[in-house]
């Protein structure tokens, strides 16, 4: 962040923010690690006393500040509740852009190669990501992932015991069907079923395509049924979310740039786009800040105001309706932390699950706190990960539902390890929201 | 009494000159011969030795002394700052005492702690030391319906202990607005008050018994489980609203009332702040006596509309928010009464909330002004001024007027039912020039109160904020024999020194603005 004004450090900006914490203390009852750990300086209103501290020069950035501000989750709890509207989210990104200038190259070899391929070439490259999902599809049908993940350090065992199966060429082939090619290799299209009454661009997501392709089939379906015509533009990638938390920001400014070029791209061959769909609260999230990420660039802010998470759109366009097949089924909501206080969409997913005929729904306690996935928290602090997940997990079974509801693939993956450590993969089971709207909104089973 | 130039409002606070020292300097005038460079050093009462002792009491888990914690640690809900030399967070009162009783022996300041939301600075450890986390010790350890009170430790939120006992349908009245995160200690440390205050009275009215740790490490109870109890000195009150200088509280006895069968909470708009001042006399006077009437004055209007967006009239002067709990039939006709009022005071409307959701966010939009009003400016800074009911349209016509004048950005909102009123001005610290106007503004304010017949703090308490204030309101035999007072409980003065001009040299150096 060379161009912005920086005072020791740290982005100016964010000491200004940082300055507007009145330390009223609200923030401490909603943050998961202040109740975990019953600590100052594991609560919101601590870390933003020591982002002054850094600023006014009375503490360096080194491991006294990396620490404490790595534990925090980022889970943005803190923010609806704070009168003063500190924009937390945005301080600890600056917070963490920081440290990555000055703790990033002391890291271990390991750690830094890890995070060089996850970050530079997996992630952002669809084609490297799908040749790892096949392999990784391997790795499950022949039963080889288990002793491979002895490898793995202990803590990220259970996750890769839960991870769904890899999606197969059958599937691939089904997401190929439902698209017809725009000319000139702009993307793909899915005409909208009956009257198209919207035009919409769908971010498939690299996690989402890789790991949970049937909820993207589910999410385009669902969109094709309420009217709506879904465009995926050929340059469309990683929405760069994992990257702006962990303090990379050259590289979350060179994604999001790629994708706002690719809405206007795509935009110019098949006409005015109304809404950016994601189904991940996560990346979403991210997106509808890339206003304030390139906020030089002239075309970052109308397409952060045209995103829309999935039953936030199907709710504003009136879709309630679409849910008519009667679904069985007593359901809880796992409430994903960046869809709730980053995109502010609490009422959506419960609405539309109560319009679904048959379907019990009933709330779980705390289900707003932070599962501890956290994007990628759940690996670099497997403790307090596994502590909230275990509430966690607590929580759904007090709730007595044996489908838990998410809108988050990191929720998701974290969900599934969690019920697995438990042995409780036979008895619950977790889904996305859209894939309950699809089972119920399925026209060919009337 | 001049006040001289005591820029009190400097945010680093200064640990005073040894002992040798104190005894030069006076509190008379407000000037001190504190010297910059010469004060007791930061780090000099904790050392290995004695943060291996504190392991040895709470565990080494709850002992801390990072850097960062102690940052942490030395900052509370004002613009102020001070920092420990290590955190404890014992588990027990026995661990309390025996914390209490190390750092007695050794002479190291102790500073007990609880959510650190005060607005007085109160846990600040303004000479370094030991601060003194009550939060562990968090367990309601009984509630007894039949004789309706309840045993509660320091570190219980009051939200928690309200909800738990409202669910019996019993009521625990005491309600500050930082009532979701304080802690029922702190709230009893500085006697806290709160939106209830007008009809049910402040914490203190409802504690009944405590626990209380003394500075030599002994442990004391005191008053017991009765309303009425007359037992010897009162013990318990003398206690309460002492600010941790005398004692810490390891336990409480709190009464408890039977829950009110009906609320009803009802809004009245002012086009000017005066006919709201009109309204609040005469409803004091006509003898209903809601359970809350609070101000709110266009600025805390516009900052919390601003967070909430409840549709709040933001072209209002001001308003109040008014509830009447009761019996059913009672509350009926006093809300008609209040409303009345409000309308022959100029009210240009008066409406009921739709329901309880609307009730409860506009509570919630009360409770957060404080906090909210750094969306105007990064700094703010309150007093927490009590003036007699009548006098209050005096107040406000003043406050005004100086709001004029001084081309300061100033709110005004409270607790409008009994008096007791928050101005606020919000600035920037780093405007060195804006802040002595401010400093000057707010001692006017002071003043204006004293002269009204009121007194300088309702329910936030002395601490160090309003502590060169306290010989205007008590006069030097007052503070004398506060200063007994602390002698005879603390002869070593360990326990939260530095507050209330209980030393008599605890002023910061002159001069010294944060960043300056």
């Amino acid at each position: 962040m060379s161009e912005a004004r920086q005072v020791n450090g740290l982005s100016a900006w964010a000491y200004d923010e940082a300055l507007r914490c009145t330390g009223c203390g609200f923030c401490l009852q909603a943050c998961p690690t202040y109740l975990q750990l019953g600590t100052e300086t594991a609560s919101p209103r601590g870390r933003l006393n020591l982002v002054r501290a850094v600023a006014e020069g009375s503490l360096p950035l080194n491991g006294d500040f990396a620490d404490p501000m790595n534990l925090c989750l980022g889970c943005r709890a803190c923010e609806p509740v704070c009168p003063s509207g500190v924009q937390y989210a945005m301080v600890l990104e600056a917070a963490r852009d920081a440290l990555e200038q000055t703790m990033g190259p002391k890291r271990s070899w390991g750690e830094r190669l890890a995070r060089w391929i996850g970050f530079r070439w997996l992630l952002p490259n669809g084609r490297l990501l799908r040749a790892g999902m096949a392999l990784l599809g391997i790795l499950q049908r022949t039963g080889l992932i288990r002793p491979l993940s002895r490898l793995f350090p202990r803590h990220l065992r259970p996750l890769l015991a839960a991870l769904p199966p890899a999606p197969t060429s059958l599937e691939r082939q089904k997401w190929d069907s439902m698209f017809e090619q725009l000319p000139d290799g702009a993307g793909l299209v899915a005409r909208a079923e009956g009257n198209q009454k919207y035009r919409v661009l769908f971010l498939p997501g690299c996690v989402m395509d890789g790991l949970f392709l049937p909820v993207n089939l589910a999410t385009v379906r669902v969109l094709r049924r309420a009217g709506c015509e879904v465009v995926v533009p050929a340059q469309i990638g990683c929405c760069g979310a994992l990257h702006a938390h962990s303090g990379r920001m050259a590289e979350a400014r060179s994604l999001a740039i790629k994708n706002v070029q690719a809405l206007a791209d795509v935009g110019r061959v098949t006409g005015e786009i109304d809404a950016i769909i994601n189904n991940a609260g996560g990346c979403g999230a991210h997106l509808r800040e890339y206003g304030h990420l390139l906020s030089d660039h002239p075309e970052a802010a109308s397409f952060s105001d045209r995103c829309r998470e999935i039953s936030e759109w199907l709710v504003e366009i009136g879709a309630e309706g679409l849910a008519w097949k009667p679904l069985d089924l007593t359901v809880t909501y796992q409430e994903s932390c960046h869809l709730a206080n980053g995109q502010r969409v609490t009422e959506q997913p419960r609405r539309l699950l109560k319009s679904i005929p048959g379907l019990h729904f009933t709330e779980m306690d705390n289900a707003s706190r932070c599962c501890g996935s956290a994007g990628i928290y759940n690996i670099l602090q497997p403790e307090m990960a596994a502590a909230l997940l275990a509430e966690k997990i607590d929580a759904i079974n007090q709730a007595g539902a044996p489908i838990v509801v998410t809108g988050n693939p990191g929720c998701h993956l974290q969900l599934l390890a969690g019920l697995q450590s438990c042995g409780q993969t036979g008895q619950t089971k977790v889904m996305h929201i859209v894939e309950l709207l699809d089972l119920a909104s399925d026209a060919s089973n009337r | 009494m001049a006040i001289g130039n005591v820029p009190y409002f400097g945010s680093k606070l200064e640990s005073p000159p040894n002992d040798g020292e104190q005894q030069k300097s006076t509190a008379q005038d407000g000037r001190t011969a504190i010297g910059k460079g010469r004060c007791a050093a930061r780090g000099d009462h904790v050392n290995r030795r004695l943060i291996t002792e504190l392991e040895a009491i709470c565990s080494a888990k709850h002992v801390l002394s990072g850097a960062a914690d102690l940052i942490c640690y030395g900052k509370d809900a004002t613009w102020k700052e001070s920092r420990p030399d290590v955190v404890v967070l014992p588990g027990s009162a026995a661990e309390v005492a025996a914390v209490m009783s190390l750092a007695n022996r050794e002479g190291v300041p102790v500073t007990p702690r609880g959510a650190g939301t005060g607005l007085a600075a109160g846990c600040l450890p303004v000479h370094g030391g030991i601060v003194l986390s009550l939060t562990r010790l968090n367990r309601i350890l009984e509630i007894d319906r039949r004789n309706m009170y309840a045993v509660v430790e320091p570190g219980v939120i009051t939200a928690e202990l309200q909800r738990q006992v409202e669910a019996v349908n019993l009521f625990y009245p005491p309600d500050p607005s930082s009532g979701k995160v304080s802690t029922l200690g702190g709230n009893i440390g500085c006697n806290a008050g709160g939106a209830r205050c007008f009809k049910y009275g402040v914490t203190g009215d409802y504690v009944l018994g405590l626990e209380v740790v003394l500075p030599s490490g002994a442990i004391v109870q005191t008053g017991g489980r009765t309303v009425k109890n007359v037992t010897g000195y009162n013990l318990t009150q003398l206690i309460v609203g002492s600010e941790g200088t005398l004692g810490i509280v390891t336990k409480a006895t709190l009464r408890l009332v039977p829950k009110p069968e009906s609320k009803r909470t009802l809004l009245a708009v002012f086009d000017r702040l005066v006919d709201a001042g009109e309204a609040i006399a005469e409803v004091v006077a006509s003898g209903v006596v809601p359970c809350s009437m609070e101000l709110m004055d266009q600025a805390s209007i516009r900052v919390v509309e601003d967070y909430l967006h409840l549709g709040l009239p933001v072209d209002a002067e001001a308003l109040l928010l008014i509830e009447v709990d009761g019996y059913r039939e009672t509350v009926k006709r006093q809300t008609g009464e209040v409303a009345a009022i409000c309308l022959s005071a100029r009210a240009i409307s008066v409406r009921e909330a739709r329901d309880a959701q609307e009730a409860d966010e506009l509570w919630r939009a009360r409770k957060s002004i404080s906090a909210a009003l750094t969306r105007i400016k990064p700094t703010k800074m309150s007093e927490d001024i009590v003036v007699p009911p009548a006098k209050v349209v005096q107040f406000f016509s003043r406050f005004q007027q100086l709001r004029e004048e001084s081309g300061l950005t100033m709110a005004l909102f409270g607790h409008a039912g009994d008096g007791n009123l928050h101005p606020s001005v919000v600035t920037d610290f780093r405007d060195a020039n804006e802040m002595q106007r401010v400093h000057l503004l707010l001692a006017d304010l002071a003043k204006l109160a004293l002269e009204l017949g009121g007194t300088l703090s309702g329910e936030h308490g002395i601490g160090t904020l309003k502590a060169p204030f306290l010989h205007w309101e008590l006069g030097e035999a007052g503070l004398d024999l506060m200063r007994a007072i602390k002698r005879a409980l603390d002869p070593n003065n360990i326990l939260n020194p530095g507050k209330m001009q209980l030393d008599s040299a605890n002023l910061p150096s002159t001069g010294r603005l944060e960043h300056e």
